[in-house]
């Protein structure tokens, strides 16, 4: 007989018994905490065009996306991301509403991995849009916290960092394009032998150096004190910002993390990712997306955070009532 | 994710784990039970920073520092650039060396030419961004076992492998053409316990530091 019809395909999975209360519990909670700080709950089609996360520069490569068609032959995707809708929908049918527009969502998200398999990715998240300054993230840094911890999550480990920092050192270190791409990545990945290997070959030893010791000085990709002066003044302005963020976050455990490469390109300034015991990835993220905006045609700042809802749901801090 | 207070570290069986031993004992810790496991899987060492050992094949140590069941890995850098993801790669533990090549039969001209070309490999992801960067166009056919084989038997028109002394190649003859990588053990690490065991993970990285 044949059973192809029986499976569903690979990476996706039914959600049933307890399993669908879990996560739709986790979710529902973090909307309603979401509404009391004045959130209101969007949803954007799980279907929208290609062309609409080119045009935002979406960084996934096009096998990262699955894909399919609309009727009238134009390429659709599985939302593989949930802040460029968003922010399609405040720059067009939103776009009168009073202004700091305050989002919120709870959709998942599609991706295709490298190994074929489809990945849904449960999330939850908001979007501030209209308010820049560092009084906005400060405020959108302990809601996330505040949420986090309205769910029973005690204790977070913060780190930020900014999507400029690293970027600020590039123009003068005359590396080609495919040894910058290098450089970041290697950054992410701390790899800090092949760091050191591709600065070594650089122009400007004076940048290459300060890149340096912003970064390795200090141990293992953070920079607490005891590093040189940062010479480059577009750095040492965002060290000043993150360092007076992180005091203005007093009682929280909050760490700035130099090497934090965002991974998504329309990040223009602070990025964040909290991390709690217990779980083996980041259990939130974000950052400030200041270009976006303009790029459908209202320029305008905001940030924005997603929680991931399956990391969340494996931790037995996690109420599920 | 495992126990918060003590690290476990996943090593790759065979060489490399003979060479991280040999770290570990430069360090000052007993691997009394590393080097006779028995039939235990999960093996204490004892030292200064107490952790606890599990042995697996290369892709297995990358499928565990990446789920977070495993807070370190030792493996080659020819599998983590075959598989690898996201983790952190901190230190390169130097040992283990050996090149990472494209091979072609001794006086063949493999870029000569405008046939379409067959390249043999265990490593299908590597060879496809080399092949990519190189602008050929290839198939690639992925062999298990002995990947010189395959040009001997008509298979292909090269492959690329991982060469410690190149003795294998020339008896085979073949020669090697092109370096796609430089290959070494690395220690890598989960980012999240970078992140929430700090303390205890800079000590273990600094131990093994220490230890090169």
């Amino acid at each position: 007989m044949n059973n192809r019809w029986i499976g569903i395909p690979s990476g996706l999975k039914d959600e049933l018994g307890q399993e669908t209360a879990r996560l739709g519990g986790i979710g529902r909670r973090v909307i309603s905490a979401l509404a009391a700080s004045g959130f209101t709950q969007i949803q954007t089609p799980v279907l929208e065009y290609y062309d609409l996360f080119i045009h935002a520069g979406l960084p996934l490569p096009q096998e990262a996306i699955l894909k399919t068609e609309d009727r009238a032959g134009r390429m659709c995707v599985m939302r593989p991301d949930s802040t460029i809708p968003a922010a399609r929908v405040a720059a067009t049918k939103l776009r009168g509403d009073e202004r700091p527009l305050k989002l919120s969502y709870e959709q998942p998200v599609f991706r295709v991995q490298p190994d074929g398999k489809i990945a849904k990715y449960a999330q939850a998240g908001i979007e501030y849009i209209g308010a820049g300054g560092s009084d906005t993230d400060i405020e959108v840094l302990r809601l996330l916290l505040g949420t986090l911890r309205g769910i029973g999550l005690e204790t977070l480990h913060l780190e930020i960092g900014h999507a400029g920092l690293i970027r600020a050192f590039l123009p003068e270190l005359g590396l080609s394009e495919d040894s910058q791409a290098d450089l970041l990545h290697a950054f992410e990945r701390r790899n800090f032998a092949v760091v050191g290997d591709i600065l070594a070959q650089c122009g400007s030893r004076e940048e290459a150096e300060g890149l340096y010791n912003l970064v390795m000085l200090s141990g293992a990709g953070d920079c607490g004190g005891g590093t040189k002066p940062i010479q480059n003044a577009r750095a040492r302005r965002i060290l000043d910002e993150l360092n007076a963020l992180i005091r203005a976050l007093s009682g929280e455990d909050a760490a700035l993390d130099c090497a934090m490469v965002s991974r998504m390109d329309y990040y223009t300034g602070l990025i964040f990712r909290v991390y709690a015991p217990g779980a083996s990835r980041e259990i939130a993220v974000g950052g400030r997306y200041d270009a976006l905006m303009e790029k459908f045609g209202q320029a305008e700042p905001a940030i924005g955070f997603v929680l991931d809802i399956d990391a969340l749901s494996g931790l037995e801090a996690v109420c599920h009532e | 994710m495992n126990n918060d207070a003590l690290l476990r570290i996943a090593v790759t069986k065979g060489r490399l784990l003979e060479k991280s031993i040999g770290m570990f004992e430069r360090a000052g810790a007993d691997c009394a039970a590393l080097r006779a496991p028995g039939r235990r899987l999960t093996l204490p060492v004892l030292g200064n920073i107490p952790f606890e050992v599990v042995l697996a094949k290369a892709p297995d140590v990358i499928t565990y520092v990446e789920h977070g069941v495993c807070d370190f890995g030792i493996v080659g850098k020819d599998t983590i650039l075959e598989l690898g993801s996201s983790f952190y790669e901190v230190l390169d533990l130097r040992f283990g060396a050996c090149r990472f090549v494209l091979a072609v039969p001794d006086g063949t001209d493999f870029f000569g030419g405008l046939r379409h070309r067959t390249v043999a490999t265990k490593y299908p992801n590597v060879t496809r961004n080399f092949l990519e960067k190189k602008g050929v166009d290839a198939d690639i056919v992925k062999i298990e076992g002995s990947v010189e084989l395959a040009p001997i038997l008509g298979l292909a028109d090269g492959i690329v492998d991982i060469v410690e002394t190149g003795g294998t190649l020339r008896e085979n003859g073949l020669a090697p053409i092109e370096d796609v990588a430089y290959v070494s053990a690395r220690l890598i690490a989960n980012i999240a316990a970078v992140k929430t065991k700090k303390a205890l993970v800079t000590d273990f990285i600094n131990m093994c530091k220490g230890a090169l």
